[in-house]
């Protein structure tokens, strides 16, 4: 089977070209390491004569991670005009199982308006009432305790930004042959507290997925059957789905018959929308079976013709439902000229065709959620240009008429992933973004003491300069 | 023999091996450049520390940089460039299909799929270059092909079927 594809591999390889590397590397690399041997020698002496500034930075950051800059907070709270990625070093993994930034363990940070995991990394939520970055040490929270590449874990916002969704596990059974609890978890945001959902199937359910009903009532989720879990490692097999009831405490899995491709969609009066994973070429369109499964009542399945298939590159991308249900907006996966919104009453496909040379190769396109039953709002990522790889907050409607718009209303840090997730219920047609400012990034605690000693070191080289010229002087002088 | 004269031979012999396997990493000529470019910088800055042949040391820069780059660098666009002359081949087409089928592999995923398939690394070999457990390395491999499955059918003789 892998012959084919590593002489395909080996083929391509074949192809690059071989990199210049510049004479000086050799010369460069051993400037820089006598650099970082200076540096050492001078914090371990600083270290030695214990500078009280030393002391001052080992208190831990205050959360959240960057606070919010507006000048007043907003009551009603709004999404920011622009996100901005967690630089990577308050992201990494320390050696007692932390992270290098100040992550939050008490969960009531209010409302929020915009949150992603991207590993390595917590998950981050920015709050609606003064655009601050807070970074969650969400209990259980499986994007901390895999390797998730690809897998993914799941995390989605409420539409209202009250509650957070997410999978979770652990911890891990003394019995090996026992399952890994797990399941999903929703987070209130005003209070701080946790409900939990366990899921059972094989040795663990790995939750890749949660969706949210328009109404914030309603959650739907993907995962995946364990066949193993273990603390270091794990095998799964099989896809599963369920939704989750207002208030309830247990999930219903949806038919296992469906084709779960890990899309999946809920509205507000628990319909849950199934996309298929195997889009076959009909005719040079793709056919998709799009399963809509009932609360109560038979499953109803639309075969949907989309140009290309619907899952964008590396994220699950989301379907969503416009409140009254009536409409589907989909993901759209190659770089393409339009949006896609499925109307749900009889499988028709509505266009809304991008303006003209706005994107000139095309953009992709991610479901964010409705503004109302005629606005929806989307992540579209041009695929080249100025702009290409950022995300676009784009309030849209279905189709190009008359009273028909596009408008381009936040821009996204294009390291976030597809799957950040939006509380589009703080959007309105007056009021759909607000400019806060950019946040200030505090440096690791780590950092703080380099620059402590840093810092002293130059005050204990000043001192003695002047000490110098001070004794000079005097000799001079006599 | 000096340290600097085992480096420079080092980058002679090496580089254009080097060279595919960051092509195939990145997909992108001019970042695999800058990517073996890192790799021997970091290199000549540790060559005191390493022991042994330098080349694994290096290869494990260029699989774990070109992870950490990916989440910092925009998508730009990709043209055919001049060495990509048209291949009078009928499985040309093949080609450019994996290629872009590639690309939408998370970074993780594809250099799971290098390593395994290009590299010709067990899965117990590719889990210790990439620092990750043996379990992750076999599910992303699965997903990889899966996913190669879903998004490029026409590919389906070169990774076979779902097994």
């Amino acid at each position: 089977m892998t012959e084919p594809l590593r002489g395909a591999l080996a083929e391509i390889g074949e192809r690059a070209p071989v990199a210049h590397v510049p004479h000086d590397t050799w010369t460069r690399a051993r400037r820089a390491r006598r650099r970082e041997l200076v540096g050492s020698v001078a914090a371990l002496a600083l270290l030695v004569a214990g500078s009280a500034g030393v002391v001052g930075s080992l208190r831990h950051d205050p959360a959240p991670v960057a606070a919010g800059g507006a000048s007043d907070r907003l009551s009603d709270g709004a999404i920011p005009s622009q996100v901005y990625a967690v630089p990577d070093r308050l992201r990494n993994p320390t050696n007692d199982a932390g992270w290098s930034g100040p992550v939050e363990s008490d969960l009531a940070i209010g409302r929020g308006s915009v949150a992603w995991w991207s590993e390595p990394g917590p998950p981050a939520v920015i709050t609606a009432a003064d655009g601050g970055y807070h970074l969650l040490a969400l209990p259980g929270f499986l994007g901390g305790t895999i390797d998730g590449g690809g897998l993914g874990a799941g995390l989605a916002l409420s539409p209202d930004g009250t509650s957070l969704a997410y999978g979770w596990s652990g911890p891990a059974p003394a019995n090996a042959n026992q399952a890994m609890p797990s399941g999903v978890r929703v987070v209130d945001l005003q209070t701080g507290s946790v409900r939990t959902l366990a899921l059972h199937g094989g040795k663990g359910v790995l939750v890749t997925q949660v969706s949210w009903s328009p109404d914030s009532r309603w959650i739907a989720w993907t995962g995946q059957t364990a066949v193993s879990w273990g603390a270091s490692s794990m095998r799964f097999h099989g896809e599963v789905q369920g939704r989750i009831a207002p208030g309830a405490t247990t999930s219903d899995p949806l038919p296992s018959s469906l084709d779960a491709g890990g899309l999946l969609a809920i509205s507000d009066d628990g319909l849950a929308a199934v996309l298929g994973s195997s889009p076959r070429k009909v005719d040079g369109v793709f056919q998709t079976p799009l399963n809509l499964v009932p609360v109560r009542g038979r499953t109803v399945t639309r075969a949907v013709g989309t140009p290309t298939p619907v899952t964008i590159g590396n994220d699950p991308a989301r379907l969503a439902f416009s409140p009254d249900g009536r409409l589907l907006s989909l993901a759209t996966t190659s770089p393409g000229q339009f949006a896609s919104v499925l109307r749900v009453s009889d499988g028709r496909l509505l266009a809304h065709r991008f303006p003209n040379g706005l994107y000139p190769e095309g953009a992709t396109v991610a479901p964010l959620g409705w503004l109302d039953d005629t606005h929806l709002v989307s992540a579209v990522t041009p695929h080249s240009g100025d702009t290409a790889g950022e995300h676009q907050l784009v309030m849209m409607t279905p189709t190009v008429g008359r009273h028909s718009t596009y408008h381009i209303v936040g821009r996204t840090d294009g390291s976030l992933p597809v799957a950040t997730t939006v509380a589009v219920d703080l959007m309105t047609l007056d009021k759909l973004t607000v400019d806060f400012p950019a946040p200030t990034w505090p440096w690791p605690t780590e950092k703080k003491i380099a620059v402590g000693l840093a810092a002293g070191l130059g005050a204990a080289g000043m001192a003695w300069l002047v000490l110098t010229l001070v004794r000079r002087r005097r000799l001079l002088a006599r | 023999m000096s340290d600097d004269v085992d480096f420079h031979e080092f980058v002679v012999a090496r580089t254009a091996a080097l060279s595919r396997t960051a092509y195939l990493l990145t997909g992108d000529a001019q970042l695999a450049e800058d990517l073996v470019q890192t790799a021997l910088f970091q290199a000549a800055r540790s060559w005191h520390r390493i022991q042994g042949h330098p080349e694994p040391y290096v290869r494990r820069i260029l699989y774990t940089q070109n992870i950490s780059w990916w989440r910092r660098r925009k998508l730009h666009e990709t043209t055919l460039l001049a060495h990509d002359a048209v291949q009078h081949n009928p499985d040309s087409d093949l080609r450019l299909t994996l290629e872009d089928a590639l690309r939408r592999l998370t970074p993780k995923q594809r250099t799971v799929l290098v390593l395994r398939y290009f590299e010709d690394l067990t899965e117990a070999q590719t889990a210790q270059a990439l620092g990750i457990g043996l379990g992750t390395v076999k599910s992303m491999t699965r997903q990889a092909l899966g996913r190669l499955r879903v998004l490029a059918p026409e590919l389906a003789e070169l990774i076979g079927s779902d097994s």
